[in-house]
């Protein structure tokens, strides 16, 4: 087995190959290609000249020795040289008469065609148009055999140190020839667009190498090497057919289609061949169908993502994260995804629509892991998620919960706040997860109450954020502050009355995280803070905090509470004496009792 | 089996890393931009042909064809001239620098540019890549050579259809005709006897000889002169025709063309008193 260095050399010199035997064999297509030339110019319409041919040397010279007109008429050109227009007339209408007598005489022989007026354009067109080299000889090797041979070059190099595995009869061998069959029939193009070819092959070796052993029920990875690569080829094909492209979106159509092919060939070797009972009901070429339709639906998606360059956001990694996810949802639901990858094109193209906005102001790079969330969340939990039907993708509950979390993320501090913190896409990603956790329990978070700008959830985060960039020093670390708005998020989630408002309209939730803040970072109390204003510290302030108030209830009489047992051990402590987090509990219990 | 972890996840890294090194350097940077715009000259220079061939031959069509198929032309030329300014050693290296000149030599020659085709023509004799190879250009070496004919015969259309009519005219004209048509005949040596650019070079000889016919009419020559010139045009018109008929029939493998026939008729040449007989099946 040959070592990463290797490897990589192999890469390079496969990649060096396949681009100057595709120069080589573009250059000879171009070369060869039949170009249509154009004639001198000449009068092409019969006039005097070719009259006079026929009475002195062809078919008519038999009639002007009998006809002493014409010969009277010929005498004149030849002392003069021209004719009056009487005359010319005449021995136009004498032409006419003798020719129509010629060819009564001998049909066939004078006059094949209806036309006499000379030579016609489409007699003539067809001969002009002429190749480089006549029929059949073309030296050149064609497109196809040019790129065969690399192929197989590139096959044998990159199989040099596994000596069998492509033997006719291995699985690996009966894989890659169905690759081969999946691209037999399928007409050659002449301008490029067949490098899609390529990448899908070494996509396909790549996919055999690492994952040989997986591929050992080989009929089934035939079925799957041979569906996908059609479907991806024929959908890329489509892409670049579109008018308006330009080189680098071919350029760009032609490097995905071989990275979601390869994706979808690993993700479904090492998925749906590796768990079987993930795909209820799906078996045989089904499972490659299914396969198939994620990856078409992936690239669609990715290539055609409105407004959004998707194909600078995706890695590998997360290309793969994606195909996953697809495939899961595809496992659970087959009847919303076979024969039909629009159900999941539109779904990730919701997601990635519905994101995008909030997306640019945190980082777009969290739109991946975004669909990829609201992939693996949808595949279990699709009538709960769509409760608008299966058709309605922008309406899917995660979409909605994301954009909402996102909108409030993305909003700037208040000038003069303390903690202006922004956030970025890592952070954005973890407050999703537990804002998708919270949804799946609980849809009502999407709710609006009345008066509210925003559904439940929306409100929560905004109500939480104001109350931490007023309320945090600004040296509060940010994975402090994301820690408190998740556990707000949880006690939220099981107590409503935290986004209750209380008379001077504040939400208790604000309310509450403000009381353990405002005790803890109060100027007076310099060494209670020197203890309690370590971030560890005060993330567990404040789920403790909110833990106590969801047990015993919400109230402005339990937030004064809260205030009044912080206040009461941030004096002991500045005074010298000890605590603990049990004694700390223990005082909340009593004061909330 | 399943891959351990670890142990996939190595080479699964290698060789995404080693896909992606194949892609980017196999698939972004192929050095094709110089191929692709010379093929779409091709195609710019063939569409305005196939346009100015018809329009040609049909007295129906609108000056506005003749006008797009200039600027196809233009086009054409206009590409090439930069692609072999910027590119000539790329061209030369894929052995597509014959094509380059062919399509910019043909382009200003139906631009009536005709000393700039000339120009480029001669050029073009230079055309070869820098090793040797199997990968002849016969058409196109062929049709550059063929170019000074090409533009003689316009200039003597040009000097036959003008409204002046003199002896000296006529020679001038005829002069230039006896040139394309060596010319043209060289350059059918330079292809294969059944390569059907033959077919063209032999339409353009039979125009050029078309050329000669109607300048003895329209200088209005007078005997003994047009007797004379009337003999010899028919003699050298009656053997391109045959050799025209010929090579359809027995190397292109049409007999009965239409396009055979209609030469003779334009012509007015007899009917021919033997039948085509090919040295072997036709189109063998």
């Amino acid at each position: 087995m040959p070592g990463e260095a290797e490897l990589i050399l192999f890469s390079i010199q496969a990649a060096l190959r396949i681009n100057q035997q595709f120069r080589h064999a573009y250059a000879d297509s171009t070369r060869s290609q039949a170009i249509t030339l154009p004639l001198p110019n000449f009068p092409a319409a019969l006039d005097r000249s070719s009259m006079e041919n026929f009475y002195r040397f062809g078919d008519g010279k038999e009639l002007a020795g009998r006809n002493l007109r014409v010969r009277s008429l010929l005498e004149r050109l030849s002392q003069t040289g021209d004719l009056s227009p009487e005359e010319d007339q005449e021995f136009a209408g004498l032409f006419q008469e003798h020719a129509a007598l010629t060819r009564a005489r001998g049909p066939g022989l004078v006059f094949t065609g209806e036309n006499a007026a000379g030579i016609t354009d489409e007699d003539i067109v067809h001969l002009v148009t002429i190749r480089q080299w006549r029929e059949g000889y073309d030296p050149t090797p064609s497109l196809l055999r040019r790129m065969a041979g690399t192929l197989v070059n590139i096959a044998v190099d990159y199989f040099a140190g596994m000596p069998g595995v492509l033997s006719a009869r291995s699985p690996g061998g009966k894989a890659l020839r169905s690759f081969l069959e999946a691209f037999e029939h399928i007409d050659v193009a002449t301008d490029g667009r067949d490098q899609i070819l390529e990448g899908l092959f070494v996509a396909t070796l790549d996919t055999l190498r690492a994952h040989a052993e997986l591929l050992s029920e080989d009929e089934r990875a035939r079925t799957l090497v041979q569906v996908v690569a059609r479907g991806i080829y024929e959908d890329s094909q489509k892409l670049l057919l579109t008018p308006g492209k330009t080189l680098s979106d071919t350029e760009r159509i032609r490097t995905w289609s071989a990275l979601v092919f390869g994706s979808v060939l690993q993700s479904a070797v090492t998925t749906v061949f590796a768990h079987p009972e993930r795909f209820l009901g799906v078996t045989g070429a089904a499972q490659a169908e299914l396969a198939s339709e994620v990856g078409r639906a992936v690239l669609g998606s990715i290539l055609s993502a409105d407004g959004v360059d998707l194909t600078t956001l995706f890695s590998r990694e997360s290309l793969d994260r994606i195909v996953k996810a697809a495939l899961t949802v595809a496992g659970h639901h087959p009847d919303l995804v076979r024969g039909n990858s629009r159900f999941l094109r539109t779904l990730i193209a919701a997601t990635v629509t519905g994101l995008a906005r909030p997306a640019k102001e945190l980082g777009q790079d969290l739109l991946p892991e975004a669909i990829r969330l609201v992939l693996e969340s949808t595949a279990e939990n699709l009538d709960l998620l769509m409760p608008a039907g299966e058709d309605q993708p922008a309406q899917h509950l995660l979409v909605v919960a994301a954009r909402t979390m996102l909108e409030q993320l993305a909003a700037p501090a208040p000038p003069g706040a303390p903690w202006q913190v922004r956030f970025g896409p890592a952070d954005s990603l973890r407050i999703m997860e537990a804002v998708i956790a919270e949804v799946l329990e609980n849809p009502g978070w999407l709710e609006r109450q009345a008066g509210d700008a925003n559904p439940l959830l929306g409100e929560l985060i905004r109500d939480v954020l104001e109350t931490l960039r007023r309320s945090s020093p600004s040296r509060m670390r940010k994975q402090t502050g994301l820690a408190i708005l998740e556990a707000a998020l949880h006690a939220a989630g099981r107590r409503l009355e935290f986004l209750d408002k209380t008379s001077k309209n504040r939400r208790f939730i604000g309310l509450a995280i403000e009381a353990v803040l405002a005790s803890i970072f109060r100027p007076a109390h310099a060494r209670a803070r020197w203890g309690l204003a370590r971030d560890a510290t005060v993330r567990r302030l404040v789920k403790v905090v909110l833990g106590s108030l969801e047990r015993h209830g919400v109230s402005e009489a339990k937030v004064a509470a809260v205030r009044k047992v912080m206040e009461d051990t941030v004096k002991a402590l500045a005074r010298g004496k000890s605590w603990s987090w049990d004694d700390l509990t223990a005082r909340l219990e009593k004061g909330l009792a | 089996m399943i891959l351990s972890p670890w142990k996939a996840h190595g080479r699964l890294g290698a060789a995404r890393l080693a896909l992606g090194i194949v892609l980017v350097l196999g698939l972004v940077g192929c050095g094709i931009g110089h191929i692709q715009t010379l093929r779409e000259a091709e195609e710019a220079f063939s569409r305005a042909a196939e346009r100015e061939n018809r329009g040609r031959l049909d007295p129906n069509t609108p000056l506005s064809s003749m006008a797009e198929s200039a600027s196809g032309y233009r086009v054409a030329a206009q590409m090439v001239n930069d692609l072999v300014a910027t590119q000539r050693e790329e061209l030369r290296r894929d052995n597509l620098l014959c094509t380059a000149y062919l399509v910019q030599a043909m382009s200003l020659w139906r631009l009536s540019e005709h000393d700039a085709a000339v120009q480029v023509a001669a050029q073009g004799r230079d055309c070869d890549p820098p090793t040797s190879t199997t990968d002849t250009t016969p058409r196109d070496r062929a049709v550059l050579y063929a170019i000074p004919a090409l533009v003689r015969i316009d200039q003597a259309n040009a000097l036959a259809v003008n409204p002046t009519a003199s002896e000296a005219e006529f020679d001038k004209a005829k002069s230039e005709i006896d040139r394309a048509v060596r010319i043209l005949e060289e350059a059918q040596r330079m292809a294969s006897r059944d390569h059907p650019l033959r077919g063209y070079l032999m339409t353009s000889k039979l125009a050029a000889l078309r050329v000669w016919q109607v300048a003895i009419t329209r200088e209005k020559l007078v005997d003994p002169k047009r007797q004379e010139q009337q003999a010899a045009f028919n003699e050298r018109a009656r053997k391109a025709w045959l050799e025209y008929r010929d090579f359809t029939t027995c190397q292109l493998g049409r007999a009965g063309d239409p396009s055979v026939e209609d030469w003779r008729k334009l012509f007015q040449l007899a009917a021919p008193e033997t039948p085509v007989a090919c040295d072997q099946p036709p189109g063998g």
